[in-house]
Order: structure tokens, then C-alpha cells, then sequence
């Protein structure tokens, strides 16, 4: 009865979520895109004329490449970031019988739970030039002047991957967690040291892991509003920070409806390539 | 000498995790300043300064993240299971498709929503800006996709021999899912809630459209106080969620035991 | 249900209204579109839930930013009004008369106009000026006596290179940063139709950071990461009541004056019941509420008297009417029309 060749049973299976996910997604937002083919007529108001003249003016934009630009770097450098802190924690939390487990578990997600304006203000303390994290610097004679780790990118880089990280520890955990550790002994009986079974064991079979979590990462680090504004003191000029402007201050509505588009598109690409590289080991069936 | 190195990595990054929440917390007890740390002075006016009608508003956060996630997972969790096993046209879109709504900044589809919501009054004569019903539209937008990624992430190396085990010792397809399938696919589907359930209750930007009145969330009551003043009451109740958080996940891993949750047999 | 009717019918006539009436009334909620914050606490106190008490009316407040306001407001023409009284900042005020979305207020009705300063009526009768706030330079003054830099008195000390990188521009998003915009782009021969003068001037300041939203600055100026800002006395003052050592400067080449309005949104299903309510709002009673609270000058001619005895009150806000006379108002309807044009140079030449 499950077997793979009932696929009009699976079919059928999917169908609650593509409608749910038809009228409360895809059409709100198609209509949304929709008004990237007209022109503005004035504040939140949109012509008749049928046209790509804006995608036209966005894509011989330098102007907006580098905004594109700047974006996708910011994602991949937090995806880097949340690889390297994530993995080790997750291979923690995976394996450990501690009894802790549950606790350690609730403060993976403790950033989640404050109010993102306040957590983002509550960094201000730490990382300012009279903070924390410089008076320890200074103390201990590292550096000679503080080194500035808020209102600049360094500060967007910390404040997103402190907010992400949570969904990267999560799902790698419930990955890892599925790789059987007597695969692991084995290859240590076979006389592989850590680092070979890392890279020859973990890694293959957790890939996919990595995969869905790093594209999970990359898509709220590209979409992230409030952070870029706050802990980079607005320096940095992102996608969002953009179409935000048009939306809510300009209410130049085709051009964000454009802007919000083209970053679709983009990073749609990079998601379908992400899949395809990952296809053979990722979840779903061959 | 690994160990120390380990246990030096790990204690980190939780510190890391920590730090602004618990700055956030000690914060809310300066009688001078607002975010003057360490702090110089202490008071407790702050907690009894909190305008009720913040909670109000959270139980109106609480209500529409528990609607949330609950249609999330109805209609995820089979979801993700057919993009898992079924191998039918348009599966590979179909999954791209599941993870767009999260490359969409939040305020885009608040201003998509609201729109929307116009468009369905035009037709239908139902309000839906300003509902509870309204807010759990917008943000199933992204619960959904959180579910099915998560219920994917833990469908991998799935071992279908179990299942056909219980089916030859004479389970039908409802039992083995439920007693076979299910509790395998439960951490998985537990990560999905929890993301679901958290993002919801920090939400702004979609609230914001689509809310308004008494279907006003904490996070958005929150935000907007915070554009015209900043002073420790808006610290004490960022802290209150913090304490209230703690003190029910004490009580979920006292009851249920949080690692029974995430807990998977192999 | 018969016992609710005799109860409401006896509180009506102890108000003089009409057992029908009250009744009726009572079924009405107004709804309201305004700031949050002591803004929103205020006005819930000194008019809401006393008009509610008053007449029975519901009063349902939601709270957001004027151009979300706006951008509801004109989303919702031809449809049901989303809300009947909206508060804006002026410059939204000016969009929102431009576009439609609000109608003149009655003086029948609204009887507190005639009792407000003339500069705080809006001369076609649309929404009129809750409270007027200033524009001007707000500084941490423990850090600049650290540094030996002397308090700022004109917006020309902002470019002083000791400053540099200690110094937070407020982004052209934000009301304060288009005031900036255009003061400077006065002082440089420009006005609210040429903003690209003062954005290029802006350019040259080495700015720590550009600020978009007040909560950003004020942990920026506490943590001392900021020494000076273009700022509004209300958020200073706040800063300043904590114990904090912020200052704030009107500079000597004139302060920028901001006004908060209300407005009756057009097609409001309770035009009447609205423009009631508006009249508590510019009743001295809250105005003397808000305007203590934020701290701001009050629209209403009425309270001249307690701000004569108050001295304290005048020195952080510009309560008289010499004071308030003596801000800039900026035209909002012109520079509203090059806000594009404004925002690109900004984004263009500012955010590299």
C-alpha cells in the first residue's frame, strides 16, 4: 500500500497544502507581481499600460545589481557562519544521552522567543564600542581601540546568524539524528580517525541535511528586514531595506512589486540548482 | 584536550544564543537609562508599570499561532510525505514552490495580503483584515513551508522495511502510520510546530497589515510603541514572554519530556 | 434583555440623551488609526474612554506607521473606510488631502477649530494640528566634554571632521531625515523642490550610521557609540527624564518644525459620531494630556494660561506660540512630489 508505484495516491495527498498554500500564497502575491507591469501614477496608485518597462529599467540598472549583489553575498556569508557554529552543536545535541538534552534543546530556540527589535537592541550593550565585548578586548590587551562590531556589517553578519542559527541546529540535528551512529563505530573499527569518518561518513549522509538547512538560512537571511536596518546601522543597503522603501515610504508599487519579483526569480534559481546538486542523496525519492 | 576544545565550542555558541535575551533581561531593571549595562541600578517599576492590554494582545499572538500550526501540520505533514515518496509530475516544482514563500520579505506579502483581503471583500462581502482568521492567512504563508521542510529533514534514509514489517504482521495502512510511521516522522514534525509556532508569535510585518484593533499581536503592539518611546516597560514585557516561555517549557519537559519529543528510534 | 433596556434608558437620561438614542449609539464603534506608545496611552486616557463613557461608543483604536496608513487608506477608496479617524505626520497629511483619502472637517461639529491657534487649522478645513514638536540637534553630553568638542548650536556643527563617525544622519525614510534634508537644502540655496542640494551635503558627513527608526538612535546615543544627532525634542526630552545626559539644541539657523494631525477619513460610515470624538481629541483637556506626557506644544488656544505657570514644560518643547511660530514648517505638497526623485539621489549617492 505505500509502496512508490501508488503515486496518484501521493498525489492526491499534497492537494490540502497546494490549495492552502494556492489562496493564501500564490494568489495574493500574483496579484502583487501583477502591478510590476504597469507604471506608477502616484502614491500607491498604478497605471493601465501594459509594459516591461520596469523590468526593463531594473535589469540595465548597475545601480540595482548591486543592491542583488550585496543581498546574496550577506545570505552566503550567514549560511557559511551557521554551517561552522551549527554542525558541531547538532552533532551534540544529536548524539548526547545527557539528560540536559531537552533544556539545551528550548535555548537553541530561546533567540526566537524575544521580539526581534528588542533583541536586536538588546546587542547594542554588548557589541558598542563601550561594551562588553570591547572592554574584554581592551582588558586583556587583544586590541589597542575597540573594534566596531554593531551599526556596520559586521553587525548584520552577528545579528542574522544569531537569529537563524536555531533553524540550522534544528535541522541538522533531526538529520544527524537519523544516521545510525553504529555507522560511525564501524568506521572507526575499520581504523578511520575522526576526521576521515567526518568527511567520508558524516558528511555524505548528512549533506542533504545541510543542504535543506542552508537554503532554509539563505532564503530568511535574503528576506531579513529588521536586521540589516538595526544592527547595520542602516549602512548596508539590501533587497528587503529597498522594497521596503517603496512600499511603505515612497508607495512606488510597481517598482517594488518588480523588486520583490526579480528577487524571487533569483533566488528560486539558486534554490532549484541547490536541489538538483543535492537531488541524488536529498530526501525525497529517486 | 578534544574534550576541552568541544566543550569550549559548545559553551560558546550558547553563550552566543543568549547573550542579547539574557542583556535583554537584566535590562528590565534599570531604574536609570534603559540599556545601560552592566546595570547601576535596580527597581522592579517596570513589571508594574505594563499596560494590560498587553495582554491582551498576547493571548490574541497565542491564539493565532496555535490556529497556525495546526492547519500547518494538517496540510503539511501529508504533503511533505507525498513530496517524499510520490514521484508524480510536477513534484520537483512543486517542492521549489514550497519553499518560496520564505524568499519573500514578510512586508511583501503583508502589503500582498491586504490587498487581497480587498479584493476578497469586493467579491465575497468577508472582511478579513483586522480578524483573527485574517493574521492566520498571513502566516500560514510561512508556516506551511517550515512544516514541510522540517518533516522532509526528517523523513531522510527513512526505513520502509519497518513499515512493511508491521504490515506483514497484519497492521493496516491507518495503524502502521500511526503507530509505525508517525513516531519516526515525529521529531521532524515537532521541529516544523515549533518553528511555526515561534515565528508566528514574533511576527510583525504581515500582522501589521492584516491586523488592527482587537486583533492586535504582541509583537506588533510591541513595534509600534517602540517607534514613539523606548523605556524599560517595553523591556519587561520582552522579558515576561522570556519568563513565561521558560517557566511553560519547564513544565511541557516535566509533563511530556521535551526529549521524548525529539527523541527517534532507529 | 429587558432590564439592560430600563438601565441603559436611565444612564441616558442622567446624560441628557435619549434612551433610543444611547441605545443605538451604543452599537457604534469608531475606529481609529493613530500612534502608539504615551501617544496612543494619552489619547486612550483624555478622550476615548471618556467620550466612550460619555455616549456609549466603542472606540477601537490600531496602531501603525502614517504610511501604512496611507497606503490602507488608498487601497480601500471605493470600499468600506478602514478605519474612521486617522492621525498622521504632516508630511503624510499633505498626501493623504492630495489623494482624496480625507474630508473636511465641520465646524458645527468640531467646535474646539475655532479655539485652536490659526496656524494649526488647515486653511481648506481639512484635519487639523493635535500638537506641534521641533526638529533639532540632540547630543550625549558627557561624551562631548570627553572629547572636548563644544555642544552643537548649528546644523553647520554637524560637519565639524571631529565628529566624524559619531554622528547619525536619520535616513530620508524617516520624518526627522526629510526635515534634515530640507534644512539643510535651505541653507544651501535650495528648497522642498530642489531636496538633491541638501542630499549632497549630506553625503560629505562621515556618519556613524543612518538611522531609520527613533529605538535604533536611542541605543546608539546610550551606549555612546553616538555623540550627535539630527533628533525631535520629544524623543530627547524622554532620554533626558531618564536620567541620561542627552541635550538638545535648536540650531541657530532655525529648527524644523513637525506637526501631528487628525482627520476624518473620507467615507466613513459615522461621519457625525467621528468628527465628535476629533473635538475630545482637541479638547484642552487631552491636548494638555498629550502635550505633557510627550512632550509637545498644544494646537489649542485654551491652555495658554498653564503654560505661562509652567516654565519647565516650555524648555523642552515648543509650547508658546512664539516658540512654534518660530519653526520652519516645511511644505509637505511640494516636496511630496519629488519624494521619488528625493529617495533615488539618497539611495544613489548616500548608500554605496
Amino acid at each position: 500500500m505505500w509502496s512508490v508505484s501508488t503515486n496518484a495516491k501521493w498525489a492526491l495527498l499534497s492537494v490540502p497544502m497546494v490549495l492552502t498554500l494556492a489562496a493564501v500564497f500564490a494568489v495574493p502575491i500574483g496579484c502583487l507581481i501583477f502591478l510590476s507591469f504597469f507604471g506608477m501614477t502616484g502614491p500607491a496608485q498604478v497605471g493601465d499600460e501594459f509594459s516591461l518597462e520596469n523590468y526593463r529599467n531594473f535589469i540595465t540598472d548597475p545601480f540595482y545589481y548591486r543592491i542583488i549583489l550585496n543581498t546574496f553575498w550577506l545570505g552566503g556569508v550567514v549560511v557559511l557562519c551557521c554551517l561552522i557554529v551549527g554542525y558541531p552543536v547538532s552533532y551534540f545535541l544529536a548524539r548526547t544521552k545527557s539528560r540536559w538534552r531537552g533544556l539545551l534543546l528550548f535555548l537553541v530556540v530561546a533567540p526566537l522567543l524575544v521580539s526581534a527589535v528588542v533583541r536586536n537592541i538588546g546587542w547594542f550593550p554588548i557589541l558598542s564600542n563601550t561594551g562588553l565585548v570591547n572592554g574584554l578586548l581592551l582588558k586583556s590587551g587583544l586590541v589597542n581601540e575597540p573594534v566596531p562590531l554593531i551599526s556596520n556589517l559586521t553587525g548584520v553578519i552577528i545579528g542574522l546568524v544569531h537569529a537563524l542559527l536555531p533553524f540550522m541546529i534544528l535541522t541538522l540535528t533531526t538529520v544527524i539524528q537519523r544516521i545510525e551512529p553504529e555507522l560511525e563505530e564501524a568506521a572507526a573499527n575499520l581504523g578511520a580517525g575522526p576526521l576521515r569518518t567526518f568527511v567520508h561518513v558524516m558528511l555524505p549522509l548528512s549533506l542533504p541535511g545541510m543542504i535543506g538547512g542552508s537554503l532554509l538560512v539563505f532564503t530568511m537571511a535574503i528576506a531579513a528586514y529588521t536586521t540589516p536596518v538595526i544592527m547595520g546601522g542602516n549602512r548596508f543597503l539590501v533587497m528587503s531595506t529597498f522594497i521596503g522603501q517603496q512600499f511603505r515610504t515612497v508607495l512606488d508599487y510597481p517598482l517594488g512589486a518588480t523588486s520583490a519579483a526579480v528577487l524571487m526569480v533569483l533566488a528560486g534559481l539558486l534554490s532549484v540548482l541547490a536541489l538538483k546538486f543535492g537531488a541524488p542523496r536529498t530526501e525525497m525519492a529517486r | 584536550m578534544k574534550r576541552i576544545f568541544a566543550t569550549g565550542v559548545l559553551v560558546s555558541a550558547f553563550v552566543f544564543l543568549l547573550a542579547p535575551i539574557v542583556v535583554v533581561v537584566i535590562s528590565s531593571f534599570n531604574a536609570v537609562g534603559v540599556l545601560s549595562f552592566p546595570p547601576r541600578s535596580f527597581t522592579t517599576r517596570w513589571y508594574s508599570q505594563i499596560d494590560p492590554t498587553y495582554y491582551r494582545a498576547l493571548i490574541v499572538s497565542l491564539e493565532v499561532a496555535a490556529i497556525t500550526v495546526l492547519v500547518a501540520v494538517l496540510t503539511g505533514v501529508p504533503g511533505a510525505l507525498a513530496l517524499a515518496r510520490g514521484r508524480f509530475p510536477g513534484r520537483d516544482v512543486l517542492n521549489a514552490i514550497c519553499l518560496s514563500p520564505l524568499m519573500v520579505p514578510a512586508l511583501v506579502m503583508g502589503v500582498a495580503a491586504f490587498q487581497f483581503s480587498l479584493v476578497i471583500w469586493d467579491h465575497f462581502r468577508l472582511t478579513l483584515g483586522g480578524t483573527i482568521a485574517g493574521l492566520v492567512v498571513g502566516h500560514l504563508t510561512f508556516a506551511i513551508p517550515f512544516v514541510v521542510r522540517a518533516v522532509l529533514a526528517g523523513h531522510t534514509r527513512f526505513d520502509h522495511s519497518v513499515e512493511e514489517a508491521a504490515q506483514n504482521l497484519g497492521a493496516g495502512p491507518w495503524r502502521t502510520f500511526i503507530h509505525v510511521t508517525l513516531p519516526i516522522l515525529r521529531p521532524g514534525i515537532v521541529s516544523g510546530a515549533i518553528f511555526a509556532f515561534l515565528i508566528s508569535l514574533d511576527e510583525v510585518p504581515i500582522a501589521l497589515f492584516m491586523g488592527g484593533g482587537d486583533a492586535t499581536t504582541l509583537p506588533v503592539k510591541i513595534f509600534t510603541a517602540m517607534e514613539i518611546s523606548f523605556g524599560g516597560d517595553i523591556l519587561a514585557v520582552a522579558s515576561v514572554i522570556v519568563i513565561v516561555s521558560v517557566v511553560l517549557m519547564l513544565a511541557l519537559d516535566r509533563v511530556i519530556g521535551i526529549e521524548r519529543l525529539f527523541a527517534t528510534r532507529h | 434583555m429587558k432590564l439592560i433596556n430600563i438601565a441603559a434608558g436611565a444612564l441616558a437620561l442622567a446624560l441628557g440623551v435619549t434612551a433610543a438614542e444611547a441605545q443605538q449609539r451604543s452599537d457604534i464603534t469608531l475606529k481609529v488609526a493613530s500612534f502608539a506608545g504615551p501617544f496612543g496611552e494619552a489619547l486612550q486616557k483624555y478622550a476615548f474612554d471618556l467620550y466612550t463613557k460619555r455616549t456609549g461608543i466603542k472606540v477601537e483604536v490600531q496602531y501603525a506607521n502614517p504610511a501604512d496608513f496611507l497606503a490602507k487608506m488608498i487601497a480601500s477608496r471605493g470600499r468600506e473606510a478602514p478605519f474612521d479617524i486617522v492621525c498622521l505626520d504632516d508630511d503624510v497629511t499633505a498626501a493623504a488631502i492630495d489623494a482624496g483619502v480625507v474630508q473636511k472637517l465641520d465646524p458645527k461639529i468640531v467646535t474646539n477649530l475655532q479655539h485652536l491657534y490659526p496656524e494649526a487649522v488647515d486653511k481648506n478645513g481639512y484635519g487639523a494640528t493635535l500638537f506641534f514638536y521641533s526638529v533639532g540637534i540632540a547630543y550625549n553630553k558627557n561624551k562631548l566634554k570627553e572629547a572636548g568638542i563644544p555642544e552643537p548650536k548649528a546644523w553647520r556643527d554637524l560637519w565639524d571632521p571631529r565628529l566624524s563617525g559619531h554622528i547619525s544622519v536619520p535616513d530620508i525614510i524617516n520624518i526627522q531625515g526629510r526635515d534634515f534634508v530640507i534644512a539643510v537644502s535651505r541653507m544651501y540655496g535650495g528648497d522642498e523642490a530642489k531636496p538633491e542640494v541638501g542630499i549632497d551635503e549630506i553625503a560629505k558627513i562621515k556618519a556613524h550610521s543612518y538611522n531609520v527608526a527613533s529605538n535604533t538612535l536611542q541605543a546608539q546615543l546610550e551606549s555612546g557609540d553616538v555623540w550627535v544627532a539630527p533628533w525631535n525634542n520629544m524623543r530627547a526630552a524622554a532620554m533626558a527624564d531618564r536620567g541620561l545626559p542627552i541635550g538638545f539644541a535648536t540650531p541657530s539657523e532655525g529648527a524644523i518644525g513637525n506637526v501631528d494631525t487628525v482627520n476624518l477619513v473620507a467615507g466613513s460610515k459615522y461621519p457625525k459620531e467621528a468628527q465628535e470624538l476629533i473635538n475630545y481629541m482637541l479638547d484642552p483637556f487631552a491636548q494638555l494630556g498629550m502635550a505633557k506626557l510627550l512632550p509637545t506644544g498644544p494646537s489649542t488656544k485654551l491652555l495658554a494660561a498653564v503654560i505661562e505657570a509652567d516654565k519647565d514644560w516650555a524648555s523642552k518643547a515648543p509650547v508658546t506660540p512664539e516658540a512654534h511660530r518660530a519653526l520652519y514648517l516645511p511644505n509637505w505638497t511640494v516636496f511630496n512630489k519629488n519624494l521619488k526623485t528625493a529617495t533615488d539621489h539618497w539611495n544613489r549617492t548616500i548608500q554605496k
